[in-house]
């Protein structure tokens, strides 16, 4: 469970998801299709940590650990337990990439919920500040997705760009 | 760079070399390969990861706040960038050396990864920028915008 609640396993498991999805598509549709999705990724991640951020200017919550006696199995963070900020970047990422490639996206998902479980059993979270990070980031990846429409042509033009010295 | 950044930065850059070359094979990119065969290559990408990661977390203690010595999410970001950067970096140019025999002087110039299908990243990248060179005037905006 250390290793799981560690701030380095699920992010970069994360994070090389997303770089492989960029090298990975077998086609030049899906590779279009999942190349705009990594951008939409990276974005949604941004959006969902300024959510939190958002709230937790307005909102303290102190850690379970600082109310309750508790085993705690990570170290001691000194800032807001609600919303869990790494649960909601990670919920809004996998949400985007669930939408360009299924299965990968569903075990980001898996990835996601197995980190915010892992979080509240290590006691340095509440169930509840994971399930309204869960929330935060998935509805910031569904907006994302739809402002992935209006913001088209800009990642577009990016990958082209990159196309041109073969890099998409 | 503390010595925890570093550490972190060596389990990106490997880790990202290997996932490249894993989805490399998915992708058909051979030009990209450094071992022709498919599941060698997934197999050793699939073992560098796991063999990072374990030598990652076994080395030292990890759960460390980021006043204490630990990275904080903005410096893990840009390390990740940093990281993945020269992965990238790196199998183009290794990838380049080892297929250099690999070439495709008909590759068209807005194949993008395609081109890496039949031939190496060095060679795609020479054919295109002397196309480019010859022709950006009249087909650069065609290319953009239609």
């Amino acid at each position: 469970m250390e290793l799981l609640v560690s701030d380095y396993l699920v992010p970069v498991g994360m994070a090389l998801t997303v770089l492989a999805l960029w090298f990975s598509a077998p086609d030049r549709a899906t590779r279009m299709k999942q190349q705009i999705g990594v951008f939409a990724a990276l974005t949604a991640l941004g959006l969902s940590s300024l959510a939190v951020f958002v709230i937790n200017s307005v909102y303290f919550r102190p850690r379970p650990f600082v109310d309750h006696d508790l085993t705690l199995l990570f170290y001691q963070p000194t800032d807001s337990s609600f919303p869990a900020n790494s649960v909601a970047a990670a919920f809004g990422l996998a949400t985007v990439v669930w939408s360009v490639n299924r299965p990968v996206g569903i075990s980001l998902l898996l990835a996601a919920f197995a980190w915010g479980f892992a979080r509240v059993y290590s006691g340095v979270h509440y169930p509840s500040d994971v399930l309204a990070a869960a929330a935060i980031g998935i509805i910031v990846g569904i907006l994302v997705l739809k402002l992935r429409d209006l913001l088209g042509p800009i990642p577009v033009w990016v990958i082209k760009a990159a196309r041109l010295i073969c890099l998409a | 760079m503390s010595q925890f950044a570093f550490d972190y930065l060596l389990l990106v850059f490997v880790s990202s070399l290997a996932a490249i070359q894993i989805a490399a094979t998915f992708g058909g990119l051979h030009g990209l390969l450094f071992v022709k065969h498919t599941l060698v290559t997934r197999a050793l990408g699939g073992l560098a990861i796991t063999a990072v990661f374990i030598w990652f977390f076994a080395d030292e203690p990890r759960n460390i706040n980021d006043y204490k010595g630990g990275l904080d999410a903005n410096y893990q970001g840009i390390l990740f960038c940093y990281g993945s950067l020269a992965a990238v970096a790196v199998t183009l140019a290794a990838s380049s050396l080892v297929n250099r025999r690999m070439r495709d002087g008909e590759a068209p110039p807005d194949e993008g990864f395609d081109a890496l299908r039949k031939t190496s990243y060095y060679s795609a990248l020479k054919v295109i920028l002397v196309f480019w060179w010859r022709n950006w005037p009249t087909r650069m905006k065609q290319y953009f915008f239609g």
